[in-house]
């Protein structure tokens, strides 16, 4: 269901620039407070009920693998938009109409709040532009590619409020430190979605909740949004981890500063309780680069613009990078070897136990001298696996960009929203 | 004899081990971004208290 403009009759937009609804065709520019709310929209309108596919089909005429979906009637051009379970409001895949399905909201789970997209399409596109720009490893390709999609996305969450207790005992060397530590808290948010990854949607984060507002369909205009699908026991799950983190790294915070690095918790008795407040959506921009039919997603915070994603690297540079510092390191250590005097020493050190014990001593320093060797080249295998581990570590956190998961998310939403 | 050629070889291996590292940091810093994970919720009221005051 569109919001159109009372100038025109055009379909209008929500944009973030203006903080209003915006006619598309006639630029008139509407505060979205003074149009009718949802409920207004679906009495005035008079929709049909949406139409569950497993009245309308006989389900063992199918074959293969079956969803659920609803069909609605586009309000500008009567064309029908299939819409997957969990969506609210899409484009008519016609005429291009923003159409928003608020009567799921309105008889389901209709939000409590809102954080409107402070960002706009462009400003995120700049965001992502900046940071490829910017990186020294990203293949040129990237530097230059225009996005094949960009989408702005509302994910649903739930808020949660609640309280934390705990007595924690820290040892700083071999002294023990007891601290009681309480906290009440709101608005903790945890995502209520189960189609996107939950560490995308976590990188996301921070949202300034205080910003939030009532929720209004206006707001969905010209976007996307899911409804809540994750089941509010599993959500609870992850509201007590986020608290738990979040409690934790509080009372790192409250320590004195000069402890805190002595400092290691050895004893942790948490006691919380939380309860769910209520349900947000919170804006996201999806924007999509495909490089050999390969899908690069980022995503961008709706609100603070913050970007999340990863780019693939340019292996030519990277090889030629680990070799030139291997080089570089090698000449220096073997500059530093010999400059330092230890090769002298060494042979010092031998002449000096030959002297003085003669044969059978030397054979025992030939005994140190290989477990001083074995002790050495331990510590430089350690080195060398701690450089692995990082290495491979970062090559896997390129998954996050190729995720299919996100990419699906942001893909099978309706229509082309560049 | 052995202790010096060991000790080549392990700074080779060491130096190995630290252009990865060097490698690795740049690469993230340069192609990954918004990695670090924080929940901000509203805080209403935090409390510290030292049980022993000083130290036990």
């Amino acid at each position: 269901m569109a919001k159109n403009c009372p100038g025109c009759g055009a379909p209008m937009e929500y944009d973030p620039g203006f903080d209003s609804l915006v006619c598309q065709s006639c630029g008139n520019i509407i505060d979205p407070k003074s149009l009718p709310d949802a409920d207004d929209f679906y009495l005035n309108y008079g929709s049909e009920e949406p139409v569950d596919l497993k009245d309308m089909v006989d389900e063992d005429s199918w074959s293969g693998e079956m969803y659920d979906c609803h069909i609605y009637t586009c309000s500008q051009c009567g064309g029908e938009v299939i819409v997957s379970g969990t969506e609210v409001s899409t484009r008519c895949i016609y005429c291009g109409s923003t159409a928003v399905v608020f009567n799921r909201i309105a008889r389901e789970h209709r939000p409590d709040y809102i954080v409107p997209f402070k960002i706009t399409k462009e400003e995120a596109l700049e965001n992502v532009r900046e940071k490829l720009l910017s990186g020294f490893f990203v293949p040129r390709f990237f530097k230059k590619a225009e996005p094949s999609v960009v989408r702005g996305i509302y994910i649903p969450y739930f808020l949660y409020e609640g309280s934390y207790q705990d007595t924690q005992r820290f040892l700083a060397g071999e002294t023990p430190y007891i601290y009681d530590c309480e906290c009440e808290f709101e608005d903790l948010p945890v995502e209520a979605c189960k189609a996107l990854a939950d560490r995308t949607s976590a990188m996301l984060e921070p949202y300034y909740l205080n910003e939030k507002v009532e929720f209004d369909t206006s707001y969905l205009m010209g976007f996307y949004s899911n409804v809540q699908d994750l089941e509010p026991r599993v959500a609870a799950g992850g509201a007590n981890i986020k608290a738990r983190a979040f409690f934790d790294r509080e009372v790192m915070n409250q320590l004195p500063k000069s402890y805190f690095r002595k400092m290691r918790r050895v004893t942790s008795v948490p006691k919380s309780k939380l309860s769910r407040s209520s349900y947000a959506l919170l804006p996201a921009w999806f924007i999509t680069i495909n490089r050999e039919n390969t899908p690069y997603t980022f995503l961008v915070n709706g609100q603070t613009g913050k970007v999340v994603g990863t780019v693939p690297w340019n292996r030519f540079l990277i090889g030629a990078m680990i070799a030139l510092s291997f080089i570089v390191l090698t000449l220096l250590s073997t500059v530093i070897f010999f400059k330092s005097g230890l090769v002298a020493d060494v042979f010092g050190l031998n002449e000096e136990f030959s002297y003085r014990a003669g044969h059978k001593l030397s054979s025992s320093v030939d005994s140190a001298q290989i477990y001083a060797s074995i002790g050495i080249l331990g510590g430089a295998l350690g080195i060398l696996s701690v450089g692995f581990a990082k290495f491979k570590k970062v090559l896997d956190n390129l998954n996050l960009s190729r995720s299919i998961v996100t990419f699906i998310f942001s893909k099978k939403r309706q229509g082309d929203a560049k | 004899m052995i202790i010096i050629i060991m000790l080549f070889i392990a700074s080779i291996i060491a130096a190995l081990g630290l252009s990865f590292l060097f490698v690795s940091v740049l690469l993230e810093r340069s192609n990954s971004y918004g990695s670090n994970i924080e929940s901000t919720p509203s805080m209403k009221r935090f409390t510290v208290k030292d049980v022993n005051q000083q130290k036990l």
